[in-house]
């Protein structure tokens, strides 16, 4: 006796909308709607939304995100017998450098947590760099660096694109150029720390967040 | 401008005695709002920064604050706030530099804190890799978590009131690209009132940083005399009543009470070790303890302590000002050089301890640059005294400007020459009594059988006299009309004695009415009878310009150095003149040694009464007072001994008053003089001096200045100064006590690595000063007749007056003629050194 399981599959014709909110990312909204952030990310309809972002983990707040509706797969298996199925997706990642004052910290001892789950303990690359797997819907985490006493809180997801107000700030900050808040307004500190940052990089130190600054402000940062 | 722009200070929490970069907490503050606070310091003086250190331009200033502020955004940052990253791309989080502020813990931290001690013969505890929570009696605890090198390294941290935070202003440099500040860190082992808070990775030629150790080190005496020994629950009674000094602490349960006295030794100098030293010379002992109890003092200063006060060794006016002086300007090759330095050990302690504040100079050449000073000094000096002696005779009314007067006269080899032998004869002998010398004329114009002859030989001196009476007070009249000098308005009760002084009109009358009817020089009986009650005499002694006097003040700014130390008959006692810490900014070039500024050392209350004191200079007395008794037995000079009050007052004004005292002369009144808030506990005058100016310089007017301090003791190691420790009094065989010594002994070191307020406090002392009550049963046992050495004689009666403040009903019977102990008159303040650290 044969026996129909039934799976998941995108039907390009069936689609629904998403409307990005703060914190919100690819890897998230498809751990949510149960699809491969490819899947989303590739959908004809997001041709748009590609073309303005450079990066699909990158969103901005009010982006709008089509996504596909689940579709039925039928799959015939023998009965009486143990199948595995192996739902196909990508584990969300946490990708950080840790630099002081420009150099990379490496072998520098680390504990991060993610939410509520319990620390982790690690030393940084040869290059500062810390990859840990964090659960896709994961936004809040804690990096300490006892070394130098430090305490970072982490906003998993919330960096905004390189080119607004926000995600010029919060890289900025992250930089070490700018130590305000991030509220999208660039005030005067705002600018001064982009005028610094033009500086440290030979741009045109015009304090305006153009494109090549913003440009700029993705390579350093690397996202 | 965004809302997030915007700064929030607290500068109104902190006091900056080293802008840029050191402060004191005067209140309650975070580790978040202090650094804001050092941030906007920075950012106000940019250009100062700029002119002290080479290299440094507004661009690399403005990167560092941004630097700094990233710093603080980030350390500081609240867990809503936190960095905003992405998921599965890479993040690059690149840290500013750490700016975290080096500690020493204040008086009430300390007070505050659970444990401060070791056990016997361990080191104190510090405190690496430790959070101490410090509770409060009310409200939250102080969090706190030190580095190895005293740098705070918990972002919720309090900072409480007397703290002392230190900035890193090297780290501050080093971001606005000065490299040569690389090497640079906190020294967990240094003090900034020693010059060693920053340590330097090579140990030779590191940058400087600017400092104002001129003040750090007179704050280091201030420390010793109003916070080494505060407490929480040992106050200072005045009339049985505890003398809060804070009114707004810590929190609203803490409290923090100073005693206002000179604790430890004596500035002595050690032959055998070559070196001065802070000694306990056992005021009142002699070398065998048992034969005089070592804690005896008076009534009056037994009253401001509670039964189980220890009462501990003090200075009295010499030591003080004599510490004041020789710590403050005696200078020698070892102190000096940086205010950054590599390590700070214990061979650096005992070599040269003191830092400089004079680079690259010898003793020699800082006495030659500061001789001018100290001879203009001189002179002023010696101004205002000769002017406050032509007054005088204002303040004793019309008497004293006759016989002031008359005393001119008698100077006047000329005078009085010609006239008959008698006559000559006669007035010689009653020159000591100027009334009498007038009178003696008058009588002699007035007696009808005196000769016309005699009568016009005679009556020129009357009227030489009056008129020199007339120009003595057209003089005073001159130097009260002077700016600086303020009449004191005399008080209601007193009025009848003072007089109403001559003015030159009534006596041309009295001339012109009868030249053989001479007016009487008794205008106070004239005054008393004419104006009837007081309140009348009152209004009416204040119309004339010199009338109704009890005092008189005098501006004497112009005539004070930064140290002034005023040698009176019996006292000693310092002016110092404090200038605005943030005057330290007014520097052209990067300062180090800077000037003489202050600050509470527990309240951290900036010492400034005035906006003119501001400009000026605001004097301040500093002075050790007590008119303990002294008397002499078996010709060995004893000192009552007890704690003295120590006196940090800065004058209203900068005013002096000048009085009267009883057997004439002058003195400098107590009440008048002080504007006290707190504190004293003695109001005696004093007399006599002991044997101390044998052997210690005090700068006095008619001394020689420094270059005496050069030729006795500049060659002989004299700079060789051990920071101060305080030494309990009782060195017996007690257990307890010898803990209590070692431990401040093995722990002196940590003491001024830790503590804002380097000594230790009356607990960590305890057991090593003799209490109240232990006193008193010493005197009950020594006045015993049980003791032959103490047989009932004077010395007996005068320490049974002490203690009880009776007269003693049934005075015991001399026994032992021989053993009479000779009782001074009046109260003294000095004493005579020990054996063991005479020279």
């Amino acid at each position: 006796m044969s026996a129909s399981n039934a799976a998941v599959a995108m039907d390009p014709s069936e689609t629904r909308t998403h409307l990005v909110r703060p914190g919100e990312c690819l890897s998230e909204l498809a751990e949510r709607y149960g699809l491969h952030p490819d899947t989303i990310w590739n959908h004809p309809d997001n041709s748009e939304l590609r073309d303005a972002r450079t990066s699909s983990r990158v969103l901005e707040p009010g982006d709008v995100l089509v996504v596909p509706e689940l579709r039925q797969r039928r799959c015939e298996k023998a009965s009486g017998k143990r199948h595995s199925f192996v739902r196909k997706g990508v584990r969300a990642r946490l990708k950080l450098q840790l630099k002081k004052e420009g150099e990379p910290r490496a072998d520098v001892a680390y504990t991060l947590q993610v939410d509520r789950r319990p620390p982790v303990e690690g030393r940084t690359d040869a290059e500062g760099r810390i990859d840990q797997p964090i659960p896709p819907g994961a936004r809040r985490g804690v990096l300490v660096i006892p070394e130098d006493s430090e305490r970072i809180v982490l906003r998993l997801g919330h960096l905004d694109p390189e080119h607004t107000p926000r995600g010029a700030q919060s890289r900025l900050r992250q930089l070490g150029f700018y130590g305000g808040g991030v509220d999208g307004e660039l005030g005067e500190r705002s600018t001064d720390a982009l005028v610094a940052f033009q500086q440290s990089c030979g741009l045109e130190a015009s304090g305006e967040l153009d494109e090549a600054t913003a440009a700029r402000l993705r390579e350093e940062h690397g996202s | 401008m965004s809302t997030n722009d915007a700064t929030n200070t607290s500068s109104g929490a902190i006091h900056w005695p080293v802008p840029l970069r050191r402060a004191v907490v005067r209140k309650r503050t975070s580790y978040a709002d202090l650094v804001q606070a050092w941030i906007d310091e920075l950012d106000r003086n940019q250009a100062t920064l700029c002119r002290w250190y080479d290299g440094l331009d507004r661009a690399g200033c403005a990167t560092a604050i941004g630097r700094l502020r990233t710093w603080h955004g980030r350390f500081f940052a609240s867990d809503d706030a936190g960095e905003e990253v992405a998921r599965d791309e890479p993040n690059t989080l690149d840290s500013p530099p750490a700016f975290f502020v080096r500690l020493w813990k204040g008086a009430l931290r300390v007070l505050l804190e659970p444990a401060r001690f070791a056990d016997d013969g361990k080191p104190m505890a510090t405190t690496p890799d430790v959070l101490q929570v410090v509770p409060a009696k009310k409200g939250a605890a102080l969090r706190l978590e030190q580095s190895a090198n005293g740098e705070v390294r918990n972002a919720d941290a309090d900072f409480a009131m007397g703290d002392l935070v230190e900035f890193p202003l090297f780290v501050f440099l080093r971001a606005a690209g000065l490299s040569n500040y690389a090497g640079l860190s906190f020294d967990g082992d240094g003090s900034p009132f020693l010059g060693s808070s920053v340590a330097g990775a090579n140990g030779e030629g590191e940058p400087v940083l600017h400092d104002n150790m001129m003040a750090m080190r007179f704050q280091l005496l201030l420390g010793l005399g109003r916070g080494a020994f505060s407490a929480e629950g040992k106050p200072v009674y005045k009339n049985g009543k505890p003398q809060q000094l804070r009114p707004h602490a810590f929190g609203d349960g803490a409290k923090v009470w100073a005693r206002g006295m000179m604790y430890a030794g004596t500035l002595a100098y050690k032959p055998k070790s070559d070196r001065a030293t802070i000694e306990n010379y056992h005021w009142g002992a002699e070398r065998d303890a048992t034969a005089v109890p070592e804690c005896v003092t008076n009534k009056s200063g037994i009253d401001n302590l509670s039964t189980e006060h220890p009462v501990t060794p003090g200075w009295t006016c010499s030591p003080a000002t004599l510490l004041l002086t020789n710590y403050m300007l005696l200078i020698d090759k070892k102190r000096g050089g940086n205010s950054v330095r590599k390590t700070m050990t214990k061979s650096d302690y005992d070599g040269s301890t003191v830092r400089s504040y004079y680079v690259d100079t010898t003793p020699e050449k800082i006495l030659e640059d500061e001789q001018p000073q100290i001879d203009q000094m001189r002179t002023r000096i010696e101004t205002i005294v000769k002017e406050i002696e032509e007054i005088l005779p204002l303040l004793g009314g019309e008497q004293s400007i006759a016989a002031l007067a008359i005393d001119q006269a008698a100077k006047d080899t000329a005078w009085a020459t010609d006239v008959p032998e008698s006559v000559r004869k006669l007035l010689a002998r009653r020159r000591k009594s100027p009334q009498s010398v007038y009178d003696t004329i008058r009588g002699r114009l007035a007696r009808r059988r005196t000769s016309d002859e005699e009568a016009a030989q005679l009556e020129p001196l009357r009227l030489d006299l009056i008129e020199r009476g007339v120009v003595v007070r057209e003089r005073i009249t001159t130097l009260v009309a002077t700016e600086g000098w303020k009449a004191v308005p005399i008080k209601p009760n007193s009025i009848k004695l003072k007089g109403r002084l001559p003015v030159r009109s009534e006596l041309e009358r009295e001339e012109a009415r009868d030249s053989r009817r001479v007016p009487r020089m008794k205008f106070n009986e004239n005054v008393a009878k004419a104006l009837g009650d007081k309140r009348k005499a009152l209004k009416k002694a204040g119309d004339g310009p010199l009338g109704g006097l009890d005092a008189i003040a005098v501006d004497i700014t112009d005539y004070c150095s930064d140290f002034s130390i005023v040698s009176l008959d019996g006292h000693e006692w310092a002016l110092v003149k404090l200038r605005p810490a943030e005057n330290l900014l007014d520097a052209r070039e990067i300062p180090r040694a800077g000037f003489i500024a202050a600050y509470d050392p527990l309240s951290c209350e900036p010492a400034f009464i005035g906006e003119g004191e501001r400009e000026r200079g605001q004097l301040t007395v500093f002075e050790a007072t007590g008119g303990l008794r002294r008397w002499t037995h078996s010709g060995t000079t004893y000192n009552t001994y007890g704690a003295k009050p120590f006196k940090w007052v800065p004058l209203d004004g900068n005013r002096v008053a000048i009085g009267p005292r009883k057997k004439g002369g002058m003195f400098i009144r107590q009440k008048a003089r002080f504007r006290k808030k707190e504190g004293s506990t003695q109001r005696d005058e004093t007399a006599g001096t002991g044997s101390w100016k044998k052997f210690c310089h005090i700068w006095r007017c008619n001394e020689a200045g420094l270059d005496r301090l050069a030729s006795e003791y500049g060659t002989r190691g004299a700079g060789d100064w051990t920071p101060f420790v305080i030494i309990p009094t009782k060195k017996g065989k007690d257990e307890a006590v010898k803990a209590a010594t070692r431990r401040i002994e093995k722990n002196w070191e940590v003491y001024y690595k830790e503590r804002a307020i380097p000594f230790p406090t009356i607990d960590e002392c305890e057991g090593g000063f003799v209490t109240h009550a232990e006193m008193t049963q010493a005197m009950r046992n020594m006045i015993d007749l049980s003791e032959p050495s103490f047989d009932g004689s004077e010395k007996c009666q005068f320490l049974w007056q002490s203690l009880t403040g009776k007269e003693r009903p049934d005075p015991p019977p001399d026994a032992g003629a021989d053993e009479i102990c000779e009782i001074d008159d009046g109260p003294a303040q000095e004493c005579v050194l020990p054996e063991s650290v005479a020279p």
